[in-house]
């Protein structure tokens, strides 16, 4: 594209923005609303899944030793323990060690402890598993191989409040998806009928360009970058009533996050991809070829 | 240079123009008359390429109907300039940059588009409005701009579709005068009127549309001859 090119595109893009200031309004507001609606959608996903995974983290397997387990039990389980597929750290947890936690656990009750003699807490192990290894049906085969071995007393992972969780999880997954794909076609059907009201008085422009010679390219191009723009638009006003939305709830709520500077970007590509795709939709009924 | 062999085109059942067979040589100015409806204005989209014939074959400069892909079609438009009865300006842009569009489209430099812009501006004697919106300029003047637009590019045909049907008749004289003066200097004009009285009057060749076929009195190539240039 030589300079008189890309000058045509940027005069046409400047045409474009001066034929009515107020008539982009309507379109950035519009997308704006629907851009926010979004980002709250990912916004609540986000937190969602950080919570989602902070209460994985908790999901781990306690192993108990027998109160007659020796050294030799002690290293021949830490080894064998190591080596499970889906562990991915062991700690040994001594009786003294046990004993001090469950103190600390007590806080200002620790004087009930007083009156017990000797240590009722046994050792045992502490397994941290992988992620993926964080569901009812992987803990419960580990548990298996684990019980019946020489040494052990119990093995425990909290059956119940992993398999409730496991169930949220998918049930979240699955409502979130559902309103992901529902909002996210939303967007774009706001989007592509937004550019078509604010591509509809180019009509007679695109005519002319199209008598005179120009090539689709030509005729496209600084259409898409004005959509890309109104998007980019939308995406910044959508993107101040989501940090308005979450310092008001962060002011009730808290540990709630907002986008990072990735996200902040992502948000603005997203906003100025789809401008860009809706002005191309809408592009295509004025752009027809020749028929036979 | 513009040739239109055995061309026909139908919109479903509707047979708009059937077996169409005429030449327009360097220079030639030439009517095309019929009643509303004949099929005038479609063998100029069909010669523009806005529509392809469903039969036949049209050939512009180096170009043929039945070779041209998506991305020739724009080449084989700026090799033919169109006049609309309409006139089809941007109205909210200055006259300059409505004659200057094309140049900046083929990537011409500002320099050559500025000249040119001039010359052509010159010609049809607006020099003195580049600077105004199309939008503010009589009919009259639009058209005249409408036909410098065209021309600008140096075309090989000027396509004028009913160019004084929404024009009274002084304006409408001035610029079928324009338009010869336009054809003295070598560029070729084809010109779809239902004023018969004018273009026999002309003494240009004339061929008569009547429900999409050529009349048998009508000429469909002229030997050629040399044409006068100012």
């Amino acid at each position: 594209m030589n300079s008189t090119k890309l000058e045509h595109v940027l005069r046409e893009l400047g045409h474009g923005f001066r034929r009515s200031l107020r008539s982009h309004l309507a379109p950035v507001v519009l997308m704006g609303i629907a851009l926010f609606v979004f980002g709250l959608f990912l916004l609540g996903t986000s937190n969602l899944q950080r919570v989602i995974q902070a209460a994985q983290e908790k999901v781990g397997i306690t192993v108990y030793l027998r109160d007659d387990a020796g050294e030799a039990d002690r290293t021949r389980l830490t080894d064998l323990l190591g080596k499970l597929g889906g562990v991915r750290a062991v700690r040994y947890v001594s009786e003294d060690e046990a004993l001090e936690n469950f103190r600390r656990t007590l806080g200002g009750r620790a004087y009930l402890l007083e009156g017990v003699e000797g240590n009722p807490l046994p050792a045992s192990f502490e397994l941290e598993l992988y992620d993926d290894w964080k569901t009812l049906e992987r803990i419960r085969s580990l548990v298996s191989e684990v019980e019946w071995q020489g040494g052990v007393e119990s093995v425990v992972f909290g059956e119940s409040w992993v398999g409730k969780l496991e169930r949220w999880i998918y049930f979240f997954v699955a409502v979130d998806l559902f309103f992901g794909i529902v909002l996210g076609v939303a967007t774009v059907l706001v989007v592509e009928n937004t550019m078509k009201l604010a591509m509809a008085d180019r009509k007679d422009t695109i005519e002319v360009l199209r008598i005179v010679g120009a090539t689709p390219g030509q005729i496209r191009l600084p259409y898409l970058l004005e959509g890309a723009l109104l998007g980019l638009g939308a995406a910044a006003l959508a993107l101040l009533l989501l940090s308005e939305s979450h310092r008001f709830a962060s002011e009730r709520l808290s540990g709630i996050l907002f986008l990072g500077p990735g996200g902040v970007v992502l948000f603005c590509c997203i906003g100025a991809g789809l401008g860009a795709a809706g002005t191309l939709l809408s592009l295509r009924r004025y752009m027809r070829m020749p028929r036979s | 240079m513009v040739s239109l062999t055995n061309v026909s085109k139908s919109y479903g059942d509707i047979v708009a123009v059937q077996g169409v067979t005429f030449r327009i040589l360097r220079g030639e100015y030439v009517f095309l008359i019929g009643p509303s409806g004949a099929g005038k204005t479609t063998v100029l989209r069909l010669i523009h390429h806005d529509e392809r014939p469903t039969s036949g074959t049209i050939e512009v400069g180096e170009f043929r109907s039945d070779r041209v892909r998506g991305k020739q079609a724009p080449r084989l438009r700026r090799l033919v300039g169109f006049v609309y009865q309409d006139f089809r300006l941007i109205g909210d842009r200055s006259v300059h940059e409505n004659v200057a569009l094309v140049l900046r489209i083929v990537g011409a430099p500002r320099r050559t588009i500025d000249k040119r812009v001039k010359e052509v501006m010159a010609e049809v004697g607006l020099l003195g409005r580049m600077r105004d919106r199309a939008s503010d300029l009589s009919g009259g003047e639009m058209q005249r701009v409408a036909i410098a637009r065209a021309l600008v590019n140096q075309p090989l045909l000027l396509l004028a579709d009913e160019p004084t049907g929404n024009l009274d008749p002084e304006t409408a004289r001035e610029i079928y005068d324009l338009l010869a003066r336009v054809n003295v200097r070598g560029t070729a004009v084809l010109l779809a009127t239902h004023d018969q009285a004018r273009a026999h009057a002309s003494g240009h060749r004339v061929l008569r549309l009547e429900r999409g076929r050529l009349a048998p009195d009508s000429a469909p190539a002229e030997p050629p001859r040399a044409v006068v240039r100012a």
